[in-house]
């Protein structure tokens, strides 16, 4: 429901018929131009003018580039590429631990859950049923697991094995 | 007492609305003010868990993963305190968890669909599992977030996810001639190589060219125009203050993503075809049994309607829906009307089927 007093303040308002022709000039022009970059010219216009901007920059941009890895050679000092190749070995290096903090999560699970040895016979009983337990509960879990099986380290899981035993 | 001045008055209101118009233009507005903690990190992603409002035995058992696009931050799902969607949803009684990308430097320009479906997604839903326990848990994928979650759903079936819902998203590329992007990637035009070979991700800047320039009037006047006529109305102020800290805080999307979007689904539609490879895998879209719920937005620019029209046809799952909101692309969720329009759909759809 609209407000009568706002409504009177709108029609005594001098400016709101210019202002109702502002926004029907500027609908026509929206449709206008939205007809112009769904065309195929204005793809090849931008595409040419793109083109255009990379070509001319990038002389430059090599040149600024060798200057830059030059001048840091000398100044004996890591390169931008030296940084790249460092976040890239410590992304890595975060896969396997976090891998490795899921197999010891469920490491710390299984330990936690599983009930006191009472007997040497029932000793065997535990670790083998935690041995089940972890591969009943990798079937559930996600499918990381294959993934993260071919990016964490083997020995992952023969530590895993050996807490088990 | 001394008379004011003629015109005073309006000088003063004037004076007013233009201390107004440079706050809102130049202050980030305060935005992703829902509680929230850090429970897991890789490379820049992180996954966080919004703190529940409502005890454990008030809320849904399967936890609610939101997963957003890669070029923009994910914070448009918990925009501004009172619309935000992620407190509708914890107020609804659901676990939620949002899984933002951040903003991936030099180093990450190889990164792919690949990786971010097989390396970063199932670690961040193993988390979530062992957080939450729960065994089950559901996804929201929104835009490229919608790609992500559909790949990650084929390729992973059994994974425990239950419900997926897809909001506005781009998997199908079939119908050229109604997607203006399309047009604008095509190999005649645009050469993705030499734009990546020069600057390694895509840079935000162009994103955001882009999808203003889809609507350049509306974008570069008529959004200005709204802020300056309603410079007395805080109720809109304060909701284009938020929406103009978002839109205009975009960051770079990998250059290996890139290429894949580009080369793999604008050029190709391979998610479709049935032809798209992820790290040797190909993703058939009917291993994906989860139930699915598609929104579509019916004004939506970036990604028309024919876009997502299709997808619950090629899924596997037997429990689909497909639902059709008034409103664009980032409207529907984030506009004036969202918590009235869309918000209680979604709630309703994933309520039933998240006991």
């Amino acid at each position: 429901m609209s407000d009568p007093q706002a409504e009177s303040k709108k029609a005594a308002d001098p400016l709101e018929q210019w202002r109702q022709l502002r926004d029907a000039y500027i609908d026509i022009w929206a449709k206008a131009t939205g007809e112009v970059v769904n065309s195929e010219a204005y793809a090849e216009a931008s595409g040419t003018m793109l083109e255009t901007y990379l070509a001319a920059s990038s002389p430059f941009r090599d040149a600024q580039k060798k200057l830059m890895v030059s001048a840091l050679e000398q100044l004996n000092m890591p390169s931008r590429a030296d940084f790249v190749s460092l976040a890239e070995r410590l992304a890595n290096l975060e896969l396997l631990l976090d891998d490795m903090d899921a197999k010891l999560s469920q490491i710390y699970q299984l330990a936690t859950a599983a009930p006191p040895p009472a007997l040497p016979k029932a000793e065997s009983e535990p670790s083998h049923s935690a041995f089940k337990a972890e591969s009943e509960d990798s079937r559930h879990a996600p499918k990381a697991e294959p993934e993260a099986k071919s990016a964490a380290p083997r020995k992952t899981g023969k530590i895993a094995k050996k807490v088990s035993k | 007492m001394s008379t004011l001045p003629v015109g005073s008055a309006e000088f003063t209101a004037m004076q007013d609305k233009l201390q107004t118009l440079s706050k809102v233009l130049t202050t980030q507005a305060a935005i992703a003010q829902t509680p929230k903690e850090l429970i897991w990190t890789l490379n820049k992603a992180k996954l966080y868990r919004y703190v529940p409002v409502l005890p454990k035995e008030k809320r849904h058992p399967v936890p609610l993963l939101l997963v957003f696009a890669l070029m923009n931050r994910p914070y448009i799902l918990d925009l501004r305190p009172g619309h935000s969607f992620v407190e509708f949803m914890i107020h609804h009684g659901y676990d939620v968890y949002l899984l933002d990308w951040g903003a991936p430097g030099i180093e990450d320009k190889n990164l792919k669909f690949d990786d971010y479906t097989l390396d970063y997604m199932p670690r961040a839903i193993r988390k979530l599992k062992a957080v939450s326990g729960a065994t089950e848990f559901s996804l929201l994928g929104w835009c490229i977030g919608a790609i992500l979650t559909t790949i990650y759903s084929a390729l992973r079936p059994d994974d425990g996810l239950r419900n997926l819902i897809l909001l506005t998203a781009p998997l199908d590329f079939s119908k050229k001639e109604n997607i203006t992007f399309a047009r604008w990637v095509d190999e005649r035009y645009f050469d993705v190589d030499k734009v990546l070979a020069t600057f390694g991700n895509m840079p935000p800047e162009m994103i955001e060219y882009g999808a203003r320039a889809l609507k350049p009037v509306e974008n570069y006047v008529g959004n200005y125009l709204r802020l300056w006529d309603n410079l007395d109305n805080p109720q809109v102020i304060q909701a284009w203050h938020a929406m103009n800290t978002w839109v205009t805080d975009n960051i770079p999307l990998a250059g290996g993503v890139f290429r894949q979007l580009i080369v793999d689904l604008y050029r190709n539609d391979r998610l479709m075809q049935g032809t798209l490879m992820i790290r040797g895998e190909r993703v058939d879209l009917s291993r994906l049994r989860a139930n699915l719920l598609t929104v579509i937005a019916e004004a939506d620019h970036i990604t028309p309607p024919c876009q997502s029209e299709s997808v619950n046809s090629k899924v596997g799952s037997t429990d689909k829906t497909l639902m059709r909101i008034p409103g664009g692309h980032i409207g529907i969720m984030a506009g004036s009307g969202a918590s009235k329009r869309t918000w209680p759909h979604i709630d309703e759809w994933l309520a039933s089927r998240s006991e």
